[in-house]
């Protein structure tokens, strides 16, 4: 009796463990950048203790070169949550666990088995009908934990990305440049929770 | 006041990029930072911070002893045996001392501007006050000539300030010295005010002076630069009525 609970105990764990969706190779497929992207977008922060105003820029972003990045005057680009985040995630090796499966959407939890990558657990939101990735909330090794919403209407990637992420708040030294004061944009635990809105105008992955 | 302008210009130089290497650090963990931010502007915003200290020494050295020098010279005896009201030849003072200020000021927002476009080129403002503000470009030129306009009014007001210290103290090492000793107390009770002198301020000039920072603000304070403005005023008002007050019992003779 003992070996057969083992033994479905044993099979159960290891379907979850593999769990993998069956539609992963239309996932990757649908996120696969070959040599790199270029987009027009919009981007809107939302960060107590920065004020930036809405920019619109041209990205041009090739697989081992620096991106070029061309709009007026300062950018700020956020260095998560972008388009290559995708294949950051789906193309390195990973497990797969399934989490659960409510009305149109899966839920798994993914963790990173490459010890170089940035990231280190992902939840991931799908919708089984496209499939595309919903919502990502990923936990990097660097940069704490982030939560990325999509909303897509026709073409492979998001139109639109909205990245939530909590960081710490930031410290300029005093006097650097003027008189600085941070105790308006400090929480109790001296983080600050902020919001970037990316719009994509186009996208062309090549 | 070129030396002071060309010191900045060859610290932003050499150093600028590491200097704001250092102050973006934490907008670099989650920001690529593209575009130009060591610009002009940014040169012109930090020679700007001369107001705090640099600047009125430079004019009070000038304005203290416009009045006491005629007083410690004797020149004032004769001039006031013309027909010329002691009120008259007290205004021309303040009126000289204001001139002075508008020329010294254009100058120096000349000798500051042009080398900063030529040295380090255009682009959006990097502002770090009360966090970090993003100016556009388009948005700079009215900023600036805004806050130059205040910055002629706050040194004019510290300039009839020094005017009427040397219509008490009649001598013009002594104006210096007590206009520049108000200016370092004021400025050390300012830093202060934050823990010790709580509240403090409002009564500090050096906290007016500085409202011109107000002016980079992406929703600027009006109504704070406005009180400023107005308290400027008012406390030019009283410097002027006070050492009218005192000059017209004044013995020149002495």
């Amino acid at each position: 009796m003992k070996k057969i609970l083992l033994i479905i105990l044993f099979s159960v764990n290891t379907f979850l463990i593999a769990a993998q969706p069956d539609y992963l190779d239309q996932l990757i497929e649908r996120y696969r950048i070959e040599n790199g992207f270029k987009t027009t977008v919009k981007i809107n922060i939302d960060v107590p203790g920065i004020v930036a105003p809405q920019k619109t820029v041209f990205i041009l972003l090739e697989n081992g070169k620096k991106p070029k990045i061309k709009g007026e005057g300062l950018v700020l680009l956020p260095k998560k949550g972008f388009i290559g985040q995708f294949s950051e995630i789906l193309e390195i090796p990973v497990h797969w666990i399934f989490l659960e499966r409510k009305n149109d959407f899966d839920f798994y939890k993914l963790v990173s088995l490459d010890p170089k990558s940035d990231w280190v657990t992902a939840d991931v939101k799908l919708l089984i009908s496209e499939p595309r990735i919903e919502e990502l909330n990923i936990a990097t090794r660097k940069a704490g934990e982030f939560n990325v919403k999509h909303e897509y209407i026709q073409m492979n990637y998001p139109v639109k990305s909205e990245i939530n992420f909590e960081t710490d708040r930031f410290n300029l030294p005093l006097k650097f440049m003027g008189k600085s004061d941070f105790s308006s944009v400090k929480d109790s635990t001296g983080k600050v929770s902020g919001k970037i809105i990316l719009e994509f105008e186009e996208i062309e992955v090549f | 006041m070129v030396i002071l302008v060309a010191l900045i210009f060859w610290g932003l130089k050499s150093q600028g990029e590491s200097a704001l290497d250092y102050a973006l650090q934490t907008l670099n963990r989650d920001f690529l930072v593209s575009g130009n931010i060591l610009n002009g502007y940014l040169a012109i915003y930090v020679i700007l911070n001369t107001l705090w200290i640099h600047i009125p020494i430079l004019i009070v050295i000038v304005t203290a002893d416009l009045f006491s020098s005629e007083l410690e010279s004797g020149t004032i005896r004769l001039i006031l045996t013309r027909p010329l009201g002691r009120s008259y030849y007290l205004m021309s003072k303040y009126i000289s001392s204001i001139i002075f200020v508008i020329i010294f000021m254009t100058i120096w927002a000349i000798i500051s501007v042009l080398p900063a476009m030529l040295l380090f080129g255009k682009g959006d403002l990097i502002v770090i006050f009360e966090g970090l503000q993003i100016v556009e470009e388009k948005e700079l030129f009215t900023k600036f000539f805004n806050a130059f306009l205040f910055a002629i009014l706050g040194m004019s007001t510290f300039a009839v300030f020094s005017v009427s210290v040397s219509v008490f103290t009649r001598r013009s090492l002594n104006a210096i010295l007590v206009t520049l000793g108000f200016l370092v107390i004021s400025t050390l009770l300012q830093t202060m005010a934050p823990t010790i002198f709580k509240g403090w301020e409002s009564f500090l000039i050096t906290h007016h002076l500085a409202k011109w920072q107000f002016l980079f603000y992406s929703n600027p304070a009006n109504s704070e630069v406005l009180s400023s403005t107005i308290w400027l005023v008012i406390f030019s008002a009283v410097c002027i009525l006070a050492s009218l007050f005192r000059f017209r019992k004044l013995k020149i003779t002495e």
